[in-house]
């Protein structure tokens, strides 16, 4: 029996198993137990990641290159290999990686069965568009070959798949060129949330990155004021990275540290260190997209109880009321999000059949875990997400009910005819079955 | 830019120590039982910056192919090798040994025999070329026998030994350098089933002091170094009472 838990601490998990994969050809006995789910490094945060009771397939050993090809940037890789290890090993050859998430600490594997997203959604898509093929073992001993002309289906299904089709043993990847290690930044403070609208309207084409940090201190005619981050990679500063030390949080803080005043206190203060309304600089590519990469486990400071994230997407239509509701219910809940971070997600489909991103507005919330009150708000939040058409990310979940989850993705009756027989995940159990409804 | 010839080159330890190299555009000459492993770690090195690679298929076991596997070495590396890495080894189950002397004879030769056997070749290369490395995967267990891995361990001490003759009788040469590296417990396939605790260290880690100790011409690596210290009060215990502890 082995204890495991994913990145928000929340739920905890045992498992019958942790079953390393350390070579992409030997075979897996997949006798041994009911369930099987792939782990890479555990940066989902909800239950995703796990399989209570059940076994784990470790993949993070699975960690060889297969082939890259400098000329097209086309990239072959085990499953296991980090988007770190990409950058590092890439970047100086002006490769970067087409789409990424705001941690470098994911594996391939996890960042194509969560079909992440990062700061280009608008321009680019997810993670998912730039997967060319990938091999995926399945619980029959066979190694399937999937890519959009062959085992099309089960290559949708895989992407975004959350580790439900199979273990993904290697993937090509296409990487994107570049010719700095540098971003240009520009950060722009805005006083409401309809400045921000403004202000997006304007970057989208211009800038290949763009995010925003909302203050969640702030109420009434404030509400919504933030930051906005936009970018582009430079042209200037070379492709030799200067990757700057980590510092680690030694231990878990105890949980009244991070109090609703105190969040509301710092949300403050962050809005109020831009003097500036607008603020132009260069920065290397860790501190653009990878800010909180540099605090190793940064999700210590929420204390033993862990905490939830809380990331939706609501569409076009409706989307600017429906944000505003939001950020309302959240304010009369009196509860405060550490970190906040809005987005708005382009048109570009993913071939992944249940993927999250859909064009629209993504909000990203995360509450230290403190007792029913956080999961009443969240229940509210479902039914406002749910009424404008949006839906929640799996990878960021611990809670939604079966009833939010297959009224939102109502392609998950395709996407369980791909289900691997001996897969299954603590969220899948909890989401898929038709007796919780 | 070194010649590497590497011995057990899918060990975990050492496929970590060849990555390390590879960044600098070395060659490699890679030795293994498997062949889809040679060409897994082969595809990696490449794309990690390795400037050449080729793969020889040998069990330890055949002491007959130990030296056309050197001879293909110098075919491949002719300037000469730098550095000649023997990474291969079994940690058999201690209880089966126990109850069966032929499989203890056999893990002794895996772990010892084949190391003598290539170890012995390798010292005459090196001798001839008038510089480069040996380094050897010994560990720790071979500083005192336990129950738990006597075999194992005895095979370790074995080896320790005779690279230290070796180091003494090649002591004048400036330019070669015998390398006995003692890990500690490191999460490798090889210690999949013993349950982990705070001495465990990373291949990567290991590897680093590895290529370290290569570059500081070292005669004995500790790694991590605290095992040094460890082993030390480890061995001072007297054996009257040694005898009796489970540890």
């Amino acid at each position: 029996m082995v204890g495991q838990t994913s990145w928000g601490n929340f739920p905890k998990a045992i498992h019958a198993a942790e079953i390393p994969l350390h070579w992409k050809h030997h075979q897996i006995d997949f006798s041994e137990h009911r369930y099987y789910l792939p782990f890479g490094l555990g940066r989902s945060y909800g239950d995703s990641c796990l399989n209570d009771g059940y076994a784990l397939l470790m993949c993070e050993h699975l960690n060889h290159y297969c082939s890259f090809d400098a000329a097209t940037g086309r990239l072959h890789c085990e499953a296991g290999v980090t988007l770190n290890q990409i950058l590092c090993d890439l970047t100086p050859l002006g490769w970067f990686l087409p789409v990424t998430p705001g941690t470098k600490y994911v594996t391939v594997g996890g960042a194509i069965a969560n079909d992440v997203h990062g700061k280009n959604h608008h321009l680019a898509g997810s993670f998912g568009c730039y997967v060319l093929s990938l091999h995926l073992l399945r619980s029959d001993g066979n190694i399937y070959f999937c890519s959009p002309t062959n085992n099309s289906d089960l290559f949708a299904a895989t992407i975004g798949g959350i580790g439900l089709t199979g273990v993904i043993l290697s993937a090509e990847l296409q990487l994107r060129k570049i010719s700095s290690v540098f971003i240009d930044v520009e950060h722009i403070r805005f006083e409401s949330i309809n400045d921000f609208f403004s202000i997006d309207e304007e970057s989208t084409e211009r800038y290949e990155y763009t995010v925003a940090w909302l203050d969640s201190s702030a109420a009434g005619k404030h509400l919504g004021r933030g930051i906005y981050m936009r970018g582009n990679h430079a042209e200037q500063g070379g492709l030799l990275s200067n990757s700057s030390k980590s510092i680690a949080v030694p231990f878990e803080f105890p949980s009244f540290v991070l109090n609703n005043l105190f969040v509301k206190g710092f949300n403050a203060l962050y809005y109020r260190k831009q003097w500036k309304k607008y603020l132009f600089s260069t920065v290397h590519y860790n501190s653009f997209f990878y800010p909180l990469d540099s605090i190793l486990h940064w999700n210590r400071i929420y204390g033993k109880s862990g905490f939830l994230q809380y990331q939706c997407v609501v569409p076009f239509s409706n989307g600017m009321e429906t944000i505003n509701e939001i950020l309302q219910q959240i304010t009369a809940s009196g509860m405060a999000s550490f970190l906040t971070v809005f987005k708005k997600f382009g048109s570009i489909a993913s071939p992944g059949l249940l993927s999250f991103p859909q064009p629209g507005y993504t909000l990203a919330l995360d509450f230290r875990k403190s007792g029913e009150k956080l999961f009443t708000l969240f229940d509210i939040l479902d039914a406002i997400v749910a009424a404008a058409g949006g839906r929640i990310y799996p990878a960021k979940d611990a809670r939604m009910s079966a009833e939010t989850f297959q009224n939102s993705y109502p392609q998950w009756h395709i996407f369980e005819q791909f289900v691997d027989d001996k897969f299954s995940s603590s969220f899948w159990r909890r989401v898929a079955s038709t007796n919780n409804l | 830019m070194k010649n590497i010839l590497i011995i057990g080159a899918a060990s975990a330890i050492i496929c970590d120590v060849a990555r390390l190299y590879a960044q600098e555009q070395s060659s490699f000459f890679l030795v293994a039982r498997s062949q889809k492993k040679l060409k897994i770690i082969s595809d990696d090195l490449i794309v990690r910056g390795a400037k050449s690679t080729k793969l020889f298929v040998m069990d330890a076991l055949e002491f007959d192919k130990h030296e056309e596997m050197f001879s293909h070495c110098a075919e491949f590396f002719p300037d000469g090798v730098d550095i000649i890495l023997i990474a291969h080894g079994s940690l058999p189950d201690q209880s089966l040994c126990d109850k069966n002397r032929y499989l203890s004879m056999k893990e002794f030769s895996v772990n010892c025999n084949s190391i003598i056997s290539l170890s012995h070749i390798s010292a005459e290369i090196l001798e001839k070329q008038q510089y480069g490395t040996l380094a050897v995967l010994g560990s720790v267990a071979g500083l005192r026998g336990r129950k738990n891995n006597y075999i194992y361990g005895a095979a370790k001490s074995a080896v320790s030994t005779y690279l230290s003759g070796l180091r003494n009788r090649l002591a004048n040469f400036p330019g070669i350098q015998i390398l006995t590296v003692l890990p500690g417990f490191v999460s490798t396939p090889m210690t999949e089933k013993i349950p982990k605790n705070f001495l465990f260290s990373t291949t990567e880690k290991t590897a680093k002091d590895i290529v370290n100790g290569i570059k500081k011409k070292k005669d004995i690596l500790y790694t991590p170094s605290f095992w040094r210290w460890i082993m030390l009060v480890v061995r001072a215990i007297p054996e009257r009472l040694f005898k009796r502890m489970s540890i």
